[in-house]
């Protein structure tokens, strides 16, 4: 076999990607802001472990729970499967792949070799789908490629089978049953109840708006971590990465997150929506002046505690608009009938 | 933010992000990254100031390949530890250039294959460090050193790889 026919569409971010990609391919119309919204995707957490040697942050929930919540919350199903042996793994790919049906499949991103070596890190919560295989190369769409890319079967089997955290097992899914009718309006509220739950309510201080705070208070602690300034230069470069250019869509999802809005607002047929996904769009816009903020002081390697409490206090304005914000995305849900 | 503030003339890495059009709709825009775009220099100029660091140590017997290649991948010691199958009190070990002496070749084999680079690899350096193309022992993609062309191939022989230097006559 060769090519499923499968329409290839770059997206922001690649799970919810995947996932809008394979809906669409089955039929159901469906963007990828609307998979982002009723899934909850929008997040913040800031995170230092111990056994961490550099902070990090997260501006998204935990990898997969886009897929299984937007599930639950439509009633859409998705077939999902780990596997313990490559060998298996890759015949129950290729059993699909001759039956037509697109698979996604959860990699590391370093093996894609599709993509220029400079830009592969090692992240085990890639996802593509497999849209065809022939001899020993596979068809892939990658929601960051902007074109139909192959892979060869080494290299996807190193990406299904990498180990270390959040370690694939050789996951793939793909959908198996799409209702006729879908509560979208019940849908759509779930996953903002669900997004101002991540935002305001979970009981942890590095986590929701808390731990923008906490990434606010903690930045000046930066250099303290960094062995030297090329260090510390490329770990506060990554808070531009992080934000604009790892499957973000811009401003750490707050972008795709106002589009979203946008959308709701139309099937809830809730004008004060379009006018808070405006209030996103703007809160996104500081975002990005936090990534520009980033990309300056790493530039010019001056960590000085008053550079980096400028981006601290940048975070601290995001935090407030954030929880005002999602505090009256929750009163429009109890007001909304 | 606006589509034509977001706009970036950048091929070599493209993405979504999503944008108010002039009709005030929201939706994708495909542009070059802003990071890559604008800083990707600055990028290089650190990722060859780490390469130039470490292989210094490898040279000079300070550090093993396996600390140069995690280092450079950006893998930490549990996460390679894990990834391997060994514990993080042996990879440590191994990162010493003592350490890895005593290593089997089996061991050996299984660092090459997280790391993703020839086992041979792990006994030399192909040092066309001037060329931004080159990424140390990375395999089998054929990198441009003008004016040759390097391959690495691989082989039915797991632990041997087959180097060749052509001459690019394009």
């Amino acid at each position: 076999m060769t090519q499923i026919p499968f329409r290839h569409i770059m997206a922001a971010h690649c799970e919810s990607g995947t996932v809008t990609a394979l809906l669409n391919h089955q039929g159901m119309k469906i963007s990828e802001p609307m998979v982002f919204g009723i899934a909850s995707g929008i997040f913040f957490g800031y995170l230092k472990t111990p056994s961490m040697d550099f902070p990090t942050f997260a501006v998204r929930s935990i990898p997969g729970q886009i897929r299984e919540k937007f599930a639950k919350r439509t009633g859409v199903k998705f077939r999902g499967e780990t596997f313990r042996n490559p060998e298996k793994a890759e015949r129950e790919l290729n059993k699909l792949l001759d039956q037509n049906q697109p698979v996604a499949v959860q990699v590391d991103f370093f093996y894609m070799n599709y993509f220029p070596t400079w830009f592969r890190i090692h992240v085990n919560v890639h996802f593509i789908t497999i849209i065809g295989r022939e001899g020993d190369k596979y068809y892939v769409s990658d929601s960051y490629h902007p074109k139909i890319s192959e892979i060869d079967r080494e290299a996807l089997t190193k990406g299904r089978f990498a180990g270390g955290a959040f370690a694939p097992k050789g996951f793939m899914f793909y959908p198996v049953y799409v209702p006729d009718k879908i509560d979208m309006e019940k849908a759509i509220k779930d996953g903002m109840k669900g997004a101002i739950s991540n935002m305001l309510k979970i009981p942890l201080p590095f986590l929701g708006v808390r731990g923008i705070r906490r990434f606010a208070d903690k930045i000046i602690d930066w250099p303290k971590y960094a062995k030297d300034e090329d260090m510390l230069s490329d770990k506060v470069f990554k808070i531009t990465l992080f934000l604009e250019d790892q499957g973000t869509g811009g401003g750490g999802f707050r972008f795709l997150y106002a589009s979203f809005l946008q959308e709701a607002s139309k099937v809830l047929n809730n004008p004060r929506l379009n006018e808070m996904s405006k209030e996103m769009m703007e809160i996104g816009d500081g975002w990005r002046e936090i990534s520009l903020a980033a990309a300056q002081v790493a530039k010019k390697k001056d960590f000085s505690r008053e550079n980096l409490e400028g981006i601290g206090n940048l975070l601290r304005i995001r935090a407030d608009l954030e929880e005002s914000f999602f505090t009256k995305l929750g009163k429009e849900l109890s007001n909304h009938k | 933010m606006k589509e034509k503030d977001l706009i970036l003339n950048y091929p070599e890495q493209q993405v979504i992000y999503y944008a108010e059009k002039s009709d005030g709709t929201y939706g994708p825009l495909q542009t070059g990254a802003y990071s890559a775009g604008n800083h990707i220099n600055e990028y290089f100029r650190l990722t060859d100031n780490l390469n130039r660091s470490l292989l210094k140590q490898l040279k000079n017997g300070e550090i093993s390949p396996i600390s140069y290649y995690m280092i450079i991948e950006g893998l930490t010691i549990p996460e390679l530890a894990s990834r391997v199958g060994v514990s993080k009190r042996s990879l440590k070990k191994h990162l010493n250039p003592e350490g890895f002496q005593k290593l089997s070749i089996e061991k050996l084999k299984r660092y090459a294959d997280v790391l993703n680079i020839q086992v041979a690899n792990m006994f030399q350096i192909i040092d066309t460090i001037e060329d931004k193309n080159w990424d140390a022992g990375y395999q089998e993609k054929v990198r441009s050193v003008e004016p040759y062309l390097i391959s690495q191939g691989k082989t039915k022989n797991p632990l041997l790889v087959e180097t060749k230097i052509i001459t690019n006559t394009k």
